[in-house]
């Protein structure tokens, strides 16, 4: 063979290996990308799937204690709306990873017995054993999300390489058909809790500053405006290094007021009470000027309890109005504090107007069965009228405990929420 | 010239089957199983978000913000919920996660990664309604990304590497 012949073969096979590797790279590229598209498309489902069915059992406990028609037509649209979106995530994921025809006939049965109970038709015990079942498959779903989180992946590509996939133009079809939608504000344009705007004079960073300092009352901190926000509320960002972390303390460029406070320190441990904690954070609060407060709310995690609180004013608890701080477990030293909402509320006060209820006894509202173990009133949120005053009953039923919030007007429920104990009733 | 040849199409053969070798064996190979974390332990007095939904959005912040400012951590999560309340994105938090094309680091399988204790602990502020961005729904790190369109949204802070738009 000659020396030109021997080049040109080289030549060749060179260009055909690097056409080989580069062909194999491409497939591997492509085969890993689909994989994750597959991936994340269960992984969707199953989670979406999860958040429903904690839904359908939260609304199913409440459709137990509901009586008034408006509150168990509500109850029965949720139920249905819930009923819908699980099958559709059921119909997403891969059939042989759980065994769901029981979950599918379940899902029917609740669908089927919506109806029913919307007209007040629905058998008492049928509504205890299908929310027995809903609660069982919720626990389930947790457990197999908690289990499926910590494996990867959850499907073999090589199984589905034989599939026709057209991923990209699908994706393209459904981007044009989202993009041709109208414009729908945003619900909480809409709604009549929107954010209010909060008055005052314009201050300046020297005087956010001097706002953050006097907030967060700690001996040598220093205090500096690091960045503004042009968000809804424009603010200035003051921020401080602590002895454990950084301070940071959001003040409104209008009035000067602190929205909210973050203070990123680890807690290592748990010395203090969940009562302890809500002291120092009721404390907290009232030595910078709010009202008597009462906690509607206690979270705990990493050694940092997160309370919220509504002002009692007049004896009349209020939702809209809520602040939130952390407080760590540790020494009872405030981490977070959260006063947006409290803030944005002060301006719609003196257009609130509400009813003062008609004399009605509690008992009669209520389903038979219901212990009652607290009354208060609280103005809450509500969809149409903006805020409505309620009678807050907390009560026990079978060994869980409720919140019912009755109008204070018509005694209808407005609302039912379940709650872990009566601790803060 | 002739050895020359011989001896590049020598090393070229090694190069290409080693080269295969990798890509196949890397194809069907096992993959690296993160190693197991205790989920978030969280107590709630009043129910109002699910510990699974907790989890997803604290492995989103890792994912997205590991080394970034505390404060940056919760406005990443803040995104998320704020998109999760918009009518114009999907109304649960694994629906907007797991949007395609939404996140890289869905696509890039990151966020299947385990969360630390504070991107845990951002996620958990956020679902108590802290949000440093002002409402933002799009956040985007100017350094990695040549979009014109999400530069074209009204910046409305800046934190840490990240740029929260609305």
């Amino acid at each position: 063979m000659s020396a030109s012949a021997k080049r040109r073969l080289t030549a060749i096979i060179f260009a055909v290996l690097f056409l080989g590797v580069g062909f194999a790279a491409g497939q591997y590229y492509l085969q890993r990308t689909y994989e994750r598209q597959v991936e994340a498309a269960y992984r969707r489902a199953l989670s979406e799937l999860a958040t429903h069915f904690q839904e359908l059992a939260g609304e199913m406990g409440r459709a137990r204690l509901a009586v008034s028609a408006k509150q168990r037509s509500l109850i029965g649209s949720n139920l249905r709306r819930l009923v819908y979106a699980a099958q559709s995530n059921l119909g997403e994921l891969p059939l042989g990873e759980i065994d769901l025809a029981g979950v599918c006939a379940l899902l029917d049965e609740v669908y089927e017995q919506t109806a029913l109970y919307v007209q007040e038709g629905w058998e008492p015990e049928a509504l205890e054993e299908l929310y027995a079942q809903v609660q069982y498959v919720n626990g389930e779903l947790d457990n197999l999300l908690l289990q499926k989180q910590q494996e990867f992946p959850w499907v073999p590509w090589q199984k589905y390489l034989s599939a026709s996939v057209s991923v990209p133009r699908v994706l393209e079809a459904f981007t044009a058909i989202n993009a041709g939608l109208g414009e729908l504000r945003p619900q909480a344009e809409r709604g009549p809790l929107s954010r209010g705007e909060i008055a005052g004079d314009t201050i300046g960073p020297e005087q956010a500053v001097q706002a953050a300092r006097d907030f967060c009352r700690q001996e040598g901190l220093h205090f500096q405006v690091t960045n503004e926000s042009k968000g809804q509320i424009p603010t200035y960002t003051v921020e401080a290094k602590g002895e454990k972390g950084r301070i940071i303390v959001e003040v409104s460029q209008k009035g000067g007021l602190v929205l909210w406070m973050m203070d990123s320190e680890e807690v290592p441990e748990s010395r203090l009470s969940t009562q302890e904690m809500v002291e120092k954070g009721r404390e907290f609060l009232e030595q910078r000027g709010f009202p008597a407060l009462h906690v509607t709310d206690v979270q705990l995690l990493q050694n940092r309890a997160t309370l919220t609180f509504v002002p009692n004013r007049e004896g009349v608890l209020r939702y809209g109005e809520s602040v939130k701080v952390q407080v760590s477990a540790a020494d009872g030293s405030i981490l977070g504090f959260w006063g947006t909402p409290y803030y944005t509320a002060q301006s719609r006060l003196e257009r609130m107007e509400y009813l003062q209820g008609e004399s009605w006894a509690v008992q009669e509202k209520l389903r038979e069965g219901l212990e009652v173990l607290d009354e208060k009133l609280a103005l809450i949120p509500a969809a149409e009228q903006g805020e409505v005053l309620t009678k807050r009953v907390g009560v026990r039923y079978q060994d869980e405990y409720y919140l019912i919030y009755l109008n204070a007007e018509t005694g209808e429920e407005e609302q039912i929420v379940q709650v872990s104990s009566p601790l803060y009733f | 010239m002739g050895k020359l040849a011989k001896l590049l199409l020598g090393l070229g053969i090694v190069a290409a089957v080693v080269l295969a070798v990798v890509v196949f064996r890397r194809g069907w190979q096992e993959p690296t199983i993160p190693p197991a974390e205790e989920p978030p332990q969280l107590e709630s007095w009043r129910q109002t978000f699910s510990e699974t939904d907790l989890d997803l959005l604290a492995r989103v912040v890792r994912a997205e913000a590991e080394g970034e400012p505390y404060d940056g951590q919760v406005a990443v999560a803040a995104v998320i919920l704020n998109r999760v309340k918009h009518p114009e994105f999907p109304n649960t938090i694994p629906g907007v996660v797991y949007e395609p094309l939404a996140f890289s680091v869905v696509a890039n399988g990151e966020v299947n990664k385990p969360a630390n204790a504070s991107a845990v602990q951002a996620a958990h502020a956020a679902l108590n309604g802290w949000d440093p961005t002002g409402g933002a729904l799009y956040f985007y790190n100017p350094s990695k990304t040549r979009s014109a369109w999400i530069r074209s949204r009204p910046v409305l802070k800046t934190i840490g590497g990240h740029i929260f738009a609305g």
